[in-house]
Order: C-alpha cells, then sequence, then structure tokens
C-alpha cells in the first residue's frame, strides 16, 4: 500500500521533474547568450498552463495545434521580454546584471497581475491530453499523462542538449557570452543570436506550461512557484550544466511528487528550501556546476 | 614628512589651498546636512500632525501599516542601496517580527515594549536564516533564494497553526500599553512615527560613518576589499542584521497596529512594494527609500491595499525604473540641482598639481639612503592553474627601502606571483616570509593590517566617494569602530573620523594631488587619476610594503613622470615598494633594483646601479614594444 503510494508519489515526481528541468534550461540558455537571469520565464510557463485551457478547451484545438500555439507564443514572449526588459537597458547602466534583474522582475509581476485580470483569480482544470485511464503495470495504476510529460520532457532536454553540443550553435552562444566583439568579427550577428536565445528559451517555457497544465491546472498565481522550481532544480544540479539540470531536475521533481504523498503537503515547500539553502552554502556550485558558465569565467561570481 | 618639503614655498601654498579646498568641502557637506535635517524635521512635524484631521481606527492602522513598510525599505536600502546586496527576503523578516510580537502579546502575555523586542529579535533571527547563502552566493542567486523564503512562508505558517494560527491569522493581540496606560492609536501613530525618525537618525549617522565606507566597499570593491583590511563576508553578515533590524521593529509594530497578523500581508507584492521603492526613489541614497515609498503608498491608498492594480503598477514601475531611471530619482533630482550651482571645472589631464622638479635621473641606491635587511621573501613558491603552472618555484627577496620593479613578458606569472605575496592565492608549495614570520597561508586582509598593501590593474575605487574619502577608506580596515558608537555617533567614533580625515589629509598633500579634486567624486576623474588615488589609499595606513600592480599602463608622459616622482617620495619615507610594470623607461628611472620574471621564475635580479647582466640587458633591449603592451587584463 505505502510502497504504491511512494511509487505514484515517485512518477508524480518524475513527470513535474521533466518540467523544472525544461525551466531550469531556459533559465540556463538565456543566461549562457546574453548574461541575463530572465525573472519573467515562469510567467511564460504560466501563459503556457492559460493558453493550453484557453486554446484547447475554449477554443477547441486539436492538441498539436495547442502545442505549437503555445510555442509560438512563448517564444514571441521571450522576444519580447528582451525587447522590453533586456535592449533599453544595454549600455545605460554600470550593473547591467543587476538592472535587468530588477527589469525583468518588474516585467513579470506586471504580467502576472495583467493575467490576473484577465483570466480571473480562480484555477481551473485543464483535460489530459490523452486517455485519462489509467495504465495497470502489475497493481500500480499510472496516469498516461504524467508519462506523456516525462516523455516529451526529456525528448526535448535531449535534443536541446545534443544541439548545443554537437553543433556549432552551443559555441556560437558560449563566443557571444564571453567576447561580443570578438563574436562580431566573425560575422556573427550577436543581437540575433541573443533574440534567438530568448525565443527558444520562451518556446521551452511555454511548452513546459502546456505540459504541466493537465497536472496543476490553469492559474494565474503558478508563475514564481514554477520559477522556484526551476531555480532550486538549478542550484542543486549546478549551474550552467545540462547533466546538473537533469539531475537536480530529478532531486526537485521526487521531492515534491513523494513529500506530498507521505507527509503534510505544505511540507513540501519548506523542505525544498531547506535542501537548496543547504546546497548553497555547502557546495555554491552544486552537483555538476562548473565554476562558470559552459566553461566561461564571466559569471563566477554567481 | 620633511623629505618631501624640497620647495617649501611652492608647498606652503599648495597647503594653503588643499586647506581652502577641505574647508569649503566640510562647509558644502555641513550645509546639505542641515537641508537635510530640515527637511526631516518638516515632514516629520506634518505627519505627526495627520491625527489633527483624520482619525478613526481604520485610518490609524492604514497610516501605521505606510510608516511600518517605510521603516522597512530604509533597512532594505541599507543591503541593496549602500552593500548593493540584492536581498528580497525583507517580507519573512518583517513577518517573522510580527508573528513574534503577536504571539507574545496573545499566547503569553507579555507586554507591549517586551513584546517588541522579541518581535525585533525574531526578525533578526529570520533575518539572518533566509540571507545565510549570500555568504557563499552572490547576484541573482542571492535574490532568488530568499525571493524563496518569501513563497516558503505562508507554509510554515500554516504548519505551527497551533501557534500562528494559520490561515485564518493570529489573533488576541492585546491592545498596546505602557507602565499601565493604554496607548490609543494616535499615540501608538505616534510612537511608529517616532521610532521611524530614530531609526532613519540611525542610519544617517551610520552611513556616514566609518562603517558607511565598509558597506560601500563591499558593494563596489568586493573581494579586493580585503586588501584594504576588511573582511568582506563579515561585513556582508553584518549588513543583513542591520537591514533586517529597521523590517523586524517594522513588522512588530505592524501587529500591534493591526491587532491581527496574517501571512498574505507578507507576500512577493509586499517583497515587491519595498524592493521597488527602493530602487524608484534612488538606492544608495539616504532620502531613496522615502522618495520612493511615498507614490506607491499614495497609490495603494488610492486604489485599495488588495487592488490588483497595485501589482500591475508595482511591477510596471519596477520595470521604469530600472530603464529610465536605472540611479533613482534622488540622485536625479540632485544631479538637476547641482547643474544649476556652477562647478569648478578641472583639466582631466592635469589632475596632480604640477611640480617643477628637474627630472633627477636615477639616484643610486646608496647614494639615497641604506636599505635595511631582507623584508619580504619567497622560496620555491608554486603554483598551477589547471594544467597551466604560473609559478614554478620562485626564490626572491626585497630589502627593506628598497623600490624593486619586477618585470617579465606577459603571462610570465608576474600578477599571480602580486596575487600570492597579498594572499589572493594560497601557493601550491613553498613558503613567504614577511619581517621573520612565515605568513603563508595568511588572509589578504592579516596581510593587509600587517602592512603589506597593494592596488590594481583596473583602480578599484567608489566612484561616488570623492578623493579625500577614497584614500580614507584605506584606514577604515585599521580602526576597530563599534557599530554603536557609529550609530550613535558618540565621541569616540568622532575621533576616529578625524584621526582618518587627518591622515587622509596629510596623504592628499604628500601625494600632491590638485586641491580642486579633493572634494569631487573620483568617477568624474581620470583613470591615470584613479590610480594614484588608490595609491594614496594604499598609502594612508603606512605599510610597510607597497605592492603595486601596473601602476603606469594607461598614464600619459606627464602622468607618468609624476607617478614615478610619488613613488620615489613613498621610498624616501622608508616604505618598501614592488612594482610590477610593462614600460621600462618608467622602471629604469625610478626603481633601485629589477626582478626578472621568465616562465614562472626569477631568472634575473641586478641593482640598478651596478652593470646590468647580460640576461636583462638582452630582456629590456629585446621586449618587443615596451610602451604599448599594456593591454593585459
Amino acid at each position: 500500500m505505502s510502497a504504491t503510494i511512494i511509487i505514484l508519489g515517485l512518477i508524480t515526481g518524475l513527470a513535474l521533474a521533466s518540467i523544472y528541468v525544461l525551466i531550469a534550461i531556459s533559465f540556463t540558455l538565456v543566461l549562457a547568450a546574453s548574461g541575463v537571469f530572465n525573472f519573467a520565464q515562469g510567467t511564460i510557463v504560466m501563459i503556457g498552463t492559460i493558453l493550453a485551457l484557453v486554446l484547447g478547451v475554449q477554443f477547441g484545438w486539436p492538441v498539436l495545434a495547442v502545442a505549437a500555439g503555445v510555442v509560438l507564443v512563448g517564444a514571441i514572449a521571450g522576444v519580447l521580454t528582451h525587447l522590453i526588459a533586456v535592449w533599453p537597458v544595454i549600455g545605460r547602466t554600470k550593473s547591467f546584471a543587476h538592472s535587468t534583474m530588477l527589469s525583468t522582475i518588474g516585467l513579470g509581476i506586471a504580467a502576472n497581475a495583467i493575467a490576473a485580470l484577465l483570466f480571473g483569480a480562480d484555477s481551473q482544470p485543464v483535460p489530459p491530453y490523452v486517455s485519462d485511464s489509467p495504465l495497470l503495470i502489475g497493481s500500480i495504476p499510472l496516469r498516461p499523462t504524467y508519462l506523456l510529460v516525462i516523455v516529451v520532457g526529456i525528448f526535448l532536454t535531449m535534443t536541446i542538449e545534443i544541439v548545443i553540443r554537437k553543433t556549432v550553435v552551443g559555441s556560437v552562444f558560449r563566443i557571444t557570452l564571453e567576447d561580443p566583439e570578438g563574436a562580431q568579427l566573425l560575422g556573427i550577428d550577436t543581437r540575433i543570436v541573443i533574440l534567438l536565445a530568448f525565443a527558444i528559451a520562451g518556446g521551452l517555457s511555454g511548452m513546459a506550461g502546456f505540459l504541466v497544465a493537465p497536472i496543476i491546472s490553469a492559474s494565474a498565481f503558478t508563475a514564481q512557484e514554477l520559477a522556484i522550481y526551476g531555480f532550486a532544480a538549478m542550484a542543486i544540479g549546478g549551474f550552467g550544466s545540462f547533466a546538473g539540470a537533469l539531475v537536480g531536475g530529478a532531486i526537485v521533481g521526487i521531492l515534491t511528487g513523494v513529500l506530498p504523498a507521505i507527509a503534510n503537503p505544505q511540507v513540501t515547500l519548506p523542505v525544498l528550501w531547506i535542501v537548496v539553502v543547504a546546497f548553497l552554502v555547502v557546495k555554491p556550485s552544486g552537483l555538476y556546476g562548473t565554476a562558470g558558465l559552459f566553461g566561461s569565467t564571466n559569471l563566477r561570481e554567481v | 614628512m620633511h623629505d618631501l618639503a624640497r620647495k617649501p614655498s611652492a608647498t606652503a601654498l599648495d597647503n594653503d589651498a588643499v586647506s581652502r579646498e577641505f574647508s569649503a568641502w566640510i562647509a558644502r557637506k555641513a550645509r546639505l546636512r542641515h537641508i537635510n535635517v530640515a527637511i526631516a524635521i518638516l515632514i516629520l512635524i506634518g505627519l505627526g500632525l495627520i491625527p489633527l484631521i483624520s482619525q478613526g481606527t481604520y485610518a490609524y492602522a492604514r497610516y501605521g501599516v505606510a510608516l511600518a513598510y517605510v521603516m522597512a525599505a530604509v533597512g532594505l536600502n541599507l543591503a541593496i542601496g549602500f552593500t548593493g546586496e540584492l536581498v528580497l527576503g525583507h517580507a519573512v523578516v518583517m513577518a517573522a517580527g510580527a508573528y513574534a510580537a503577536g504571539m507574545l502579546s496573545a499566547h503569553a502575555g507579555v507586554s507591549f515594549p517586551f513584546a517588541v523586542l522579541g518581535g525585533v529579535a525574531g526578525g533578526l533571527a529570520a533575518g539572518a536564516a533566509v540571507m545565510l547563502p549570500g555568504l557563499r552566493v552572490r547576484g541573482w542567486y542571492l535574490a532568488l533564494i530568499t525571493m524563496f523564503a518569501v513563497l516558503v512562508l505562508p507554509r510554515v505558517v500554516v504548519l505551527t497553526e497551533h501557534w500562528t494560527g494559520g490561515e485564518f491569522g493570529l489573533t488576541g493581540i492585546q491592545p498596546p500599553s505602557f507602565l499601565g496606560y493604554l496607548l490609543s492609536d494616535w499615540v501608538l501613530y505616534e510612537v511608529t512615527l517616532l521610532l521611524l525618525a530614530l531609526v532613519g537618525l540611525l542610519v544617517a549617522n551610520l552611513v556616514r560613518s566609518g562603517w558607511g565606507y565598509r558597506l560601500r566597499a563591499v558593494r563596489d570593491i568586493g573581494t579586493a576589499s580585503a586588501a584594504i583590511g576588511l573582511r568582506p563576508n563579515r561585513i556582508r553578515f553584518t549588513v543583513y542584521l542591520l537591514a533586517a533590524g529597521p523590517a523586524a521593529l517594522a513588522g512588530a509594530l505592524q501587529a500591534f497596529t493591526d491587532a491581527f497578523v496574517n501571512a498574505d500581508s507578507f507576500g512577493i507584492s509586499l517583497t515587491l512594494l519595498l524592493l521597488t521603492g527602493v530602487m524608484l526613489g534612488g538606492a544608495g541614497t539616504l532620502w531613496g527609500p522615502i522618495v520612493g515609498m511615498a507614490p506607491l503608498i499614495a497609490l495603494s491608498f488610492w486604489v485599495g491595499p488588495f487592488s490588483v492594480y497595485n501589482a500591475v503598477a508595482l511591477g510596471a514601475g519596477l520595470l521604469i525604473s530600472a530603464i529610465v531611471v536605472p540611479d533613482g530619482f534622488v540622485p536625479l533630482i540632485r544631479r538637476r540641482m547641482s547643474r544649476r550651482t556652477p562647478s569648478s571645472a578641472v583639466a582631466d589631464s592635469m589632475p596632480v598639481a604640477p611640480v617643477d622638479d628637474n627630472g633627477s635621473g636615477n639616484p643610486s641606491i646608496r647614494s639615497r639612503r641604506d636599505l635595511g635587511p631582507e623584508i619580504l621573501s619567497a622560496r620555491g613558491v608554486m603554483k598551477t592553474f589547471g594544467g597551466v603552472r604560473a609559478l614554478q618555484g620562485i626564490d626572491m627577496s626585497i630589502r627593506q627601502g628598497e623600490l624593486v620593479g619586477l618585470i617579465g613578458p606577459n603571462g610570465s606569472g608576474k600578477s599571480t606571483f602580486l596575487n600570492v605575496l597579498s594572499g589572493f592565492i594560497v601557493p601550491d608549495a613553498g613558503d613567504i616570509r614577511y619581517r621573520d614570520a612565515d605568513v603563508t597561508g595568511w588572509r589578504v586582509d592579516q596581510l593587509a593590517l600587517a602592512g603589506i598593501g597593494r592596488t590594481f590593474q583596473v583602480p578599484q575605487l567608489i566612484d561616488e566617494l570623492t578623493t579625500l574619502e577614497n584614500i580614507e577608506i584605506g584606514l577604515v580596515g585599521h580602526q576597530k569602530s563599534g557599530l554603536v558608537p557609529a550609530a550613535l555617533r558618540l565621541p569616540r567614533d568622532i575621533a576616529w573620523e578625524r584621526q582618518r580625515r587627518n591622515a587622509a589629509l596629510e596623504t592628499f598633500r604628500a601625494m600632491r594631488f590638485a586641491p580642486e579634486t579633493l572634494g569631487r567624486p573620483v568617477a568624474e576623474l581620470s583613470l591615470g587619476f584613479k590610480r594614484i588615488v588608490e595609491i594614496g589609499r594604499a598609502a594612508v595606513s603606512k605599510p610597510t610594503i607597497l605592492l603595486l600592480d601596473e601602476p603606469a599602463a594607461g598614464l600619459n608622459e606627464t602622468e607618468r613622470q609624476d607617478l614615478g616622482d610619488r613613488l620615489q617620495e613613498l621610498a624616501a619615507q622608508g616604505i618598501t615598494i614592488l612594482v610590477v610594470e610593462h614600460n621600462v623607461p618608467f622602471v629604469l628611472r625610478i626603481c633601485d633594483s629589477l626582478m626578472l620574471l621568465e616562465n614562472g621564475q626569477v631568472t634575473c635580479r641586478a641593482d640598478l646601479d651596478e652593470a646590468l647582466p647580460e640576461r636583462l640587458e638582452t630582456y629590456l633591449r629585446h621586449d618587443p614594444t615596451p610602451t604599448t603592451q599594456k593591454v593585459e587584463s
């Protein structure tokens, strides 16, 4: 009995883990290319959950069309984030990192509030994209929705990882951050690279929202919490490392999946906070983190 | 000092001008302070009279809470503005203050003053816990982990609902009373106002004391501030507690103002209100939190505290302030006002008072002064970074009073060696001896306080402070000034300040800075000038040894000449100097001896008054472009 509950919690945890990994990778991509930590990323995930409801249920679009629409809107939101909160700051302040942190927090909060005005304060359930009848593996009922999230999450993560590692894209991102002028001398249009990073990260975040919507429902008040879970995954796993994002996401996901199953659900967040604080105090670079980002030294002081 | 008085007439004239400039600067500061005090008193009277025109329990509660928010923002500004630590957990600190005070009153029947004290203690404890990771992580990591705590708070409140009342809030807080008298609503409001004024006064005292320099040094100089004898992490943690204090007090007062505590009041929106208020008004300015909070509080009075439009306005306000007025409104207003008064224009190319020195060549050491015994030495110092063997067994020694030039090609390990000597890098093997003691593995600040000063390739100054203040900072680490004397501005602290200022003035004169630069922020001055200010900051504490990292890089010919003269004067005072430099004519002119570093080893060491060894001659001749090799970061 209790073993079943724990296994179910594990499955839930792995599904959530895939979402957190996607969010963590979105953060990392933007940081890698532009040096901006985009606090508004959680807002894009939240918009993803709401669009999953609006497009899928209220407009009745087919699932794949909803997914494509959410990714597109997420990408546009990412580009808008750059144009509104990052581009105007460039070259105007003493501390670019500091200013963009504040501007993206501001943008995120304003967007969250506007979403709450438009969508309303209630959270609304989103029906699952695949059959809701549980698959019985032995005596354990598995919800296909969760399996879908895990499979798609792993697939997307692997794709990004391979693209970054095996193709020139990764090098382009790295040189854009480390030496923008050098990158320009090589004929790289750094503005395009940075916009592209914001767009890809936005699309991934939107996708994460779409995937998680049937699990957590559509709500205008989930942005900060989702961003924090993504951050927790990154902090534990180690910043700038894909292996770290995977392991950190898995740890955070399993904690948030299993703890509510075996203890008071209210315990989850405080426990996670203590775990992250402990990691940051004992090993600030996380499990797999390098001193800098993708081996860069620009962000050594994170 | 007698060494410097070679041209008594000119020096006396300069000193007169320096004294005049100093008095004028002190007078300017005093006038500004008087204006500030006058404005503060006017505002206090205005707010104190509010009970005459607006009454009612609900109105007082809102005014009281508004004052509490401003108080918390004043605390937050200490961390974010003055120390540059982006902590976003002040809502938790306020909540802890409110819950601790409320629970003491409701459950234990503790009287108002002691419940408030208990609340402050609770808030401080929560602040320490929430901001602890700041000792290990910086920047957005710190912002996120502290914001995380704000999301955790409501869960903890529910988990402890037996004491905190959980989702329904904490009720049963007794009406505040003092010495048996029940404090009515308006009295509590006036008490809150007075406490806010007190907090403001203490903070104002603190930021003009040596502690103000410490905080800004952590913000603008960072880890390099250890080189002036400070311990950045210790200062950071002190600041977390200092910044938490006002927020904890504000929370405790809010508990009594509302007679109710609920976790909802201390969520992300409060975090954002405080953050936006500080940034909008001007982080790192005294009036910033007040100027910034006023419109936000006014808006919340207008649309109601629970309206979602608050969040829209706060988010948009933060976004706009970050984009449009990155420094905040107070600096903007200040710039407007100072533009009207004619500024004494100084030509940047000539910031140093000209001295008609008849450029004496390189007087032989022994003819100039006697060198003492060995004072600093290295034996077999090794350091490897990854696969790069930066230092491969350095042996060298420096005699007391010597002015040594450390030269060598790029990548030969000069900067690494300087970092080893000043403690920033611990060598893998070998040892460093300083004044007959083994100092291998000493911390940077220990070495600095023991008399090893240094400068950096990129000058590490506090841009907003003046030349004189930046020199003064060199002494802060040497003074054991406590927080309480600083906040209360006790005579002890005033004496520290006078001592610092006099020493800085003496150095200012000795370095022959142009008098008009004394009261100007160093941000307005040239790079070459900043380098010399940094040397002044290192020299003001009368160090035994000065380690200079490429002081002449980026200087023009006149500036280089002046710098060389100043270094020789410092050496004449008995300060030993090790200078890393690429500019061969410069080192040949000023140094007593040269050390050649190649591939992580000292390959040659020679006094300049003797014939140079073959190897050194070859290096000096063949160094391809000695004057243009300055760009080495």
